[in-house]
């Protein structure tokens, strides 16, 4: 028998995030943040919930149709209006990202934060069946790009008194499980990035940190758990406390930790006690 | 709320009008990469442990070997001035809008720096380059232009393969409805141009490019031989630019 190959994660450390966090209305005020894969998901519900909280945010993702929603729906919210920038994280090299940047500059003036949400996951399967196009992808949407939109950034972030980067890892960055192919050792990779990004930098105004948001009901929790029971999983909008509190100027001195967004559940989001009850809901 | 209402980032290809107003940052970023390649390489670089780039060293033969040294020295002038925006090997900062001059044709550069110098080359971001100039003496032009059309082409990357698909359709076979001819026919199947008219436009950056192309097409860079560029782009969408763009960077 194989020995289990796990290394523990601290999950007791959660960077001085308390049970009772209330942040203020106002804690992203006037702040400029980045998401990427703002369109569905994890990602749109951080981009609403950023707005919401006061910042302006630049949607990226790859489907505009997608991004033009989330849009309207901030704006129909009466949040601080987004502005969007479709950005395939499968197809852009460094130049174009560089270019992003000086965009920022001249278009919103400064940079706050970053977060990296999107993520390329194909399917689960045996590693002999994974093909070296989807490996590369998986790792080029998922570790080259971040890094180089991280590069591209950073001049921009260090501008400012407090800025954040937050990565997206995964429980399987941390706990080897069969057949989760290179979306797998990306996470790893991302995770020890942040770290590594986390000490260069601890002596400059940017904070970086992780989110593993668990178990949550999504697309690709679908797409990697089919047959699972969908509607047993958070919504993202109930897992956002974590995600609010690295953004903003809270979390000052929080560097290099990885959170556990789903220990911050917000019970009044969470719609699964309906659910079991049997009312029906909208997800 | 209609389409036209909702706010986008302004995308590459219009941020050059704006770029002299943030020229400024790109400036300090051209500096800041020169300078870490410097240090990162651990010495200063000098005459001595200068890397032989184009002209090939042959150990043989200490006449050729002199030869390349001497057209590898970094001219003063390029270390004092040039070097900050175009790389000390003619080779600038990913992203930022300065072209590369590394393997560019010697008699391209000079007519450039000439039509720098006499204003006649006038397109938005020509004024950088003025004062460049300005202090130049033939010999001096002469020499840089040498120097950096010794130094080795930035190699091709190709970044967006759709865009990089469209641009060598347009690049090897025109748009025969917008008589739009080969940009192959005087640029070569490879980008490299043909001396001494034809500049190299393989590997330059994209940015620049885009630039180029925009400014030929409105006629603010007018100092193309019998206008030849500028009945080009004219008929060029800036879809069409920017997959060119992607192309030549991939050559
Ligand atoms: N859901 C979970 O249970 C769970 C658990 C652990 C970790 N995570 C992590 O949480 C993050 C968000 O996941 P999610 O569940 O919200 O996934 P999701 O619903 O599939 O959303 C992912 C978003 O990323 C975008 N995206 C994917 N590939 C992209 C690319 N090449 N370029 C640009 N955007 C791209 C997608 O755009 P389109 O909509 O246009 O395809 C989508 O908007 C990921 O990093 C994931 O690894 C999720
Ligand atoms: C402050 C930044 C800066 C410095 C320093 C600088 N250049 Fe430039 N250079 C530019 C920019 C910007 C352009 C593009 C100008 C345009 O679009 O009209 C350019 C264009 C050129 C071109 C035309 C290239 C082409 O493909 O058409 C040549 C040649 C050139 N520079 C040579 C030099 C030389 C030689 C020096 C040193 C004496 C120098 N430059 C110093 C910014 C700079
Ligand atoms: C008939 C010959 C001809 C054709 C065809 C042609 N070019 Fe050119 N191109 C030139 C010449 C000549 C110059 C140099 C202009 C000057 O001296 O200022 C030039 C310059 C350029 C430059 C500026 C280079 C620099 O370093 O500043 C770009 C970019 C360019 N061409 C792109 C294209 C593209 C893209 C096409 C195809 C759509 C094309 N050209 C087709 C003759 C041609």
């Amino acid at each position: 028998m194989l020995e289990h190959c796990e290394r523990d994660i601290n999950t007791d450390m959660q960077g001085g995030l308390n049970d009772g966090y209330q942040p203020s209305g106002d804690l992203l005020k006037d702040r400029v943040i980045l998401v990427t894969g703002a369109g569905d998901g994890i990602g749109r519900a951080a981009a609403v919930e950023y707005s919401k909280y006061g910042a302006t945010v630049l949607l990226t993702g790859r489907t505009k149709s997608k991004l033009e929603r989330v849009y309207d729906e901030i704006v129909g919210l009466g949040y601080v209006e987004p502005m969007i920038y479709v950005l395939d994280l499968a197809e852009v090299g460094e130049d174009e990202l560089m270019q992003i940047a000086l965009s920022i500059r001249k278009d919103l003036g400064r940079l706050d934060g970053v977060l990296h949400n999107a993520a390329d996951l194909d399917v689960l399967t045996p590693f002999e069946h994974i093909d070296q196009a989807s490996w590369e992808r998986t790792m080029r949407v998922n570790v080259t790009i971040p890094f180089l939109l991280t590069k591209a950034c950073i001049p921009l972030l260090r501008e400012q008194k407090s800025s954040s980067i937050v990565f997206t890892t995964d429980e399987c960055a941390n706990k080897p499980k069969g057949y989760w192919g290179a979306y797998a050792v990306s996470k790893a990779a991302v995770q020890n990035f942040a770290g590594m990004l986390a000490i260069e930098l601890q002596n400059t105004s940017v904070s970086v940190n992780c989110i593993d948001p668990g178990a949550t009901r999504t697309g690709m929790r679908l797409r990697t758990h089919p047959g699972s029971p969908i509607k047993s999983y958070p919504l993202p909008a109930a897992i956002m406390t974590a995600y609010l509190y690295l953004m903003g100027p809270d979390s000052a001195g929080v560097r290099g930790h990885v959170l556990q967004a789903a220990k911050w559940l917000e019970n009044t989001r969470d719609d699964r006690q309906y659910q079991i009850k049997g009312a029906t809901i909208i997800p | 709320m209609t389409k036209t209402q909702r706010r986008f980032l302004t995308p590459p290809s219009i941020i050059i009008t704006f770029i002299i107003s943030v020229l400024g940052m790109e400036y300090a970023q051209a500096e800041t990469v020169v300078s870490s390649a410097i240090s990162t390489a651990g010495v200063v670089p000098t005459k001595a442990s200068l890397p032989v780039t184009a002209a090939k060293v042959d150990a043989k033969s200490s006449t050729q070997s002199d030869e390349a040294a001497k057209l590898n020295a970094v001219p003063t002038i390029v270390s004092s001035s040039c070097m900050t925006c175009h790389g000390q090997q003619g080779i600038t900062a990913p992203g930022v809008m300065f072209p590369n001059l590394a393997g560019q044709w010697a008699f391209y550069l000079r007519t450039q720096l000439y039509d720098f110098k006499s204003h006649q080359r006038a397109d938005p971001m020509a004024a950088i380059m003025w004062g460049m100039v300005a202090p130049l003496t033939d010999a001096q032009i002469h020499q840089v232009a040498t120097y950096f059309s010794n130094q080795v082409r930035n190699p091709g990357v190709s970044e967006n393969l759709k865009r990089v698909e469209a641009g060598k359709k347009i690049y090897e076979g025109g748009l025969l409805k917008e008589d739009v001819p080969a940009c192959m026919a005087c640029h070569g199947p490879t980008g490299v141009g043909i001396p001494p008219l034809f500049p190299a436009l393989a590997g330059q950056r994209q940015g620049y490019v885009v630039n180029q192309l925009n400014y030929f097409k409105l006629g603010t860079r007018a100092d193309d031989p019998d206008g030849v560029m500028r009945d080009i782009a004219k008929n060029l969408t800036s879809e069409q630019i920017m997959e060119l763009a992607a192309y030549v960077r991939a050559l």
